[in-house]
């Protein structure tokens, strides 16, 4: 065992960084399946790892269909993981529109692909213990979502 | 100690090559002392280390013909891969005579248990409001896959027995009825596979056993074979249908289901990862079923068979294309699914966890991510582990040693190679000085 080492506290260090390109369908789901063997191997419950699975997945695929191209930032405590989606552009023009079921500017190249069904920024939402959405139109949005193991 | 599973080393054959190492879906594998060792908690009897080792060292676990003898009534329990062995001039009656000539009491298909369970899930997705798609129990390297490496998908798995051992169940309920002692009565499958072989010997979802033991299919053939081949009249009429056998081979589980219902079916643990991935993250919306089996082609795929499995999946395709049906009696159609619902939830194997502390395999993990940083990242296996991220976790685990990289170790040597040569020109000051030339 190398020597032990005090775990920083109130700060989270990413420990996952992954890119994410444009209209890049092969590889989404990458960064998810990155951060879901983590969670596996420190002992999180199956439920917690289904909530950051979907949580992360659908914004992996929100950064592929909608934006410029960006990343996801994961940093992972013993019983809390914090994962930022981060993208250059075009950024959201309502958010609370964006945040309604069923609602999406998907172009219909994609939503024909069996995408943009408007659910994704909810289904989020609902798995998060925390979530945060900042947005400027013309720069990017950044969604920040933290889920705790719940003890 | 007797190991739980069904895959052994043939060690004079094993020559500690990389190759099982490497497709081992859960990582089991280690190369130790030149030859291969596997991790009891992490392996899933899927068989596909038998079906790779270019060497035939890796081996089935199974029991001899002869070990039937134990039993002064020993029972025949078939897997339907068995008819896509043979030829379809012989035809199903006449295999399943050709047991009782070996020494079996009675003979039993596992095909009518396939029948039982198409009803069964038909009745499950219809009733029981559970997470979709409902992913199919009736392989066990698949459920174990699940308990191992998506526990987050344990509640999607169907909690009934396998076809094997409802049959396994409903012959010793008859047999016990019909006045047989119990303790005469043995009951042995005859396999494809390995996953079978010991899920038989640890069913899951169940404490007790009801299946005595399993016989591959490799190892019956032959002799069943030279039976059959002169066998005049069958003694034993096939009671399973068109649809029980067609669960062979892939796709059969699906056509059993209503049409209503949307299903996948995925034959091989490669491609069954990617769909389980993409379904833990919320994908495959609107799928009612999930056919997942370990080996491609399904059953007739498994290590234990003789005939390659497309051969064999066609014969099976030929035996079935008459679409005989056999419906259920009486007396079957009093089973519910309910009688062979699990008794225990599927829950998760926890092998693959850094440590069961979450805040010291946090510790742990960070420290494999440093020492992942000093390791090249090859992934060549020559350290005796399937990758380099593996060899750090097992560094940290205790289990193996830095200089086990034999880059790492040349690295060394080339550093201590270095100080040797610096240090031998150096003479200490005291002492007269060489010329440089020398």
């Amino acid at each position: 065992m190398p020597p032990k080492k005090e775990l920083p506290k109130e700060t989270f260090t990413p420990i996952i960084n992954v890119t994410i390109d444009k209209e890049d369908f092969t590889h989404a789901g990458e960064a998810s399946s990155q951060i879901k063997e983590r969670l596996l191997k420190l002992g999180y419950s199956p439920q917690a790892i289904r909530r950051v699975a979907i949580a992360s997945f659908e914004a992996e695929l929100n950064i592929v269909i909608h934006s410029l191209g960006g990343e996801i930032e994961a940093a992972i405590r013993p019983q809390t993981v914090r994962i930022i989606a981060r993208d250059r552009g075009p950024g959201i023009e309502d958010i609370s529109k964006a945040m309604q079921k069923g609602f999406s500017t998907a172009p219909p190249h994609i939503q024909q692909m069996g995408f943009g069904a408007g659910m994704g920024l909810p289904n989020i939402e609902h798995c998060c213990d925390e979530f945060q959405i900042q947005s400027k139109p013309g720069e990017g949005t950044t969604v920040t979502m933290v889920i705790r193991e719940a003890r | 100690m007797e190991s739980s599973h069904s895959v052994g080393l043939d060690r004079d054959r094993c020559v500690g090559c990389t190759t099982c190492i490497k497709t081992c879906p859960t990582q089991a594998i280690r190369v130790k002392k030149g030859k291969a060792r596997i991790m009891e908690d992490r392996c899933i009897d899927c068989g596909e280390c038998i079906r790779v080792c270019p060497k035939y060292a890796k081996i089935a676990i199974t029991q001899p013909l002869e070990v039937i003898r134990k039993f002064r009534y020993p029972v025949a329990l078939v897997s339907p891969s068995l008819y896509g062995q043979f030829p379809l001039s012989i035809d199903i009656d006449t295999i399943l005579s050709g047991f009782l000539e070996l020494g079996f009491k009675r003979v039993i298909e596992v095909a009518r248990g396939a029948e039982y369970m198409g009803h069964f899930i038909n009745e499950y997705l219809k009733n029981v409001p559970s997470p979709r798609p409902v992913i199919s129990s009736v392989c066990p390297a698949v459920t174990r896959l699940i308990r191992v490496r998506f526990p987050e998908l344990a509640e999607h798995v169907l909690p009934i027995a396998q076809p094997m051992e409802i049959m396994g169940k409903l012959v010793r309920d008859r047999m016990n009825r019909e006045g047989y002692p119990p303790g005469e009565v043995g009951i042995f499958y005859i396999s494809p596979c390995t996953a079978n072989v010991t899920a038989s010997r640890n069913p899951i979802g169940f404490d007790t056993r009801v299946i005595d033991g399993a016989i591959a299919i490799s190892e019956i053939f032959w002799p069943l074979y030279n039976i059959v081949k002169g066998l005049k009249e069958s003694d034993v009429i096939t009671r399973a249908g068109s649809k029980g056998i067609r669960w062979a081979a892939i796709g059969g589980q699906a056509k059993s289901l209503e049409d209503r219902y949307q299903s996948l079916a995925i034959d091989g643990l490669d491609h069954l990862v990617e769909v389980l991935e993409s379904l833990s993250m919320g994908r495959l919306q609107g799928v009612d079923f999930i056919e997942a089996m370990a080996c491609t082609g399904g059953c007739v795929g498994g290590p234990l068979n003789i005939e390659n499995p497309y051969v064999a999946k066609e014969i099976i395709r030929q035996r079935c294309k008459a679409k005989i049906e056999k419906p259920f009696d009486e007396l079957e159609d009093t089973y519910t699914w309910q009688d062979f619902q699990w008794k225990a939830p599927l829950g998760r194997q926890e092998s693959l966890l850094l440590d069961s502390k979450p805040e010291v395999a946090m510790l742990k993990m960070e420290a494999v991510d440093d020492i992942l940083k000093k390791l090249p990242g090859m992934d060549c296996g020559a350290c005796g582990a399937p990758n380099c991220r593996t060899l750090a976790e097992d560094i940290v685990q205790d289990q193996a040693d830095q200089m086990d990289c034999i880059f790492v170790f040349r690295e060394r040597v080339a550093s201590l190679a270095e100080d040797m040569i610096r240090i031998s020109r150096k003479l200490p000051t005291a002492l007269p000085q060489k010329d440089e030339d020398e």
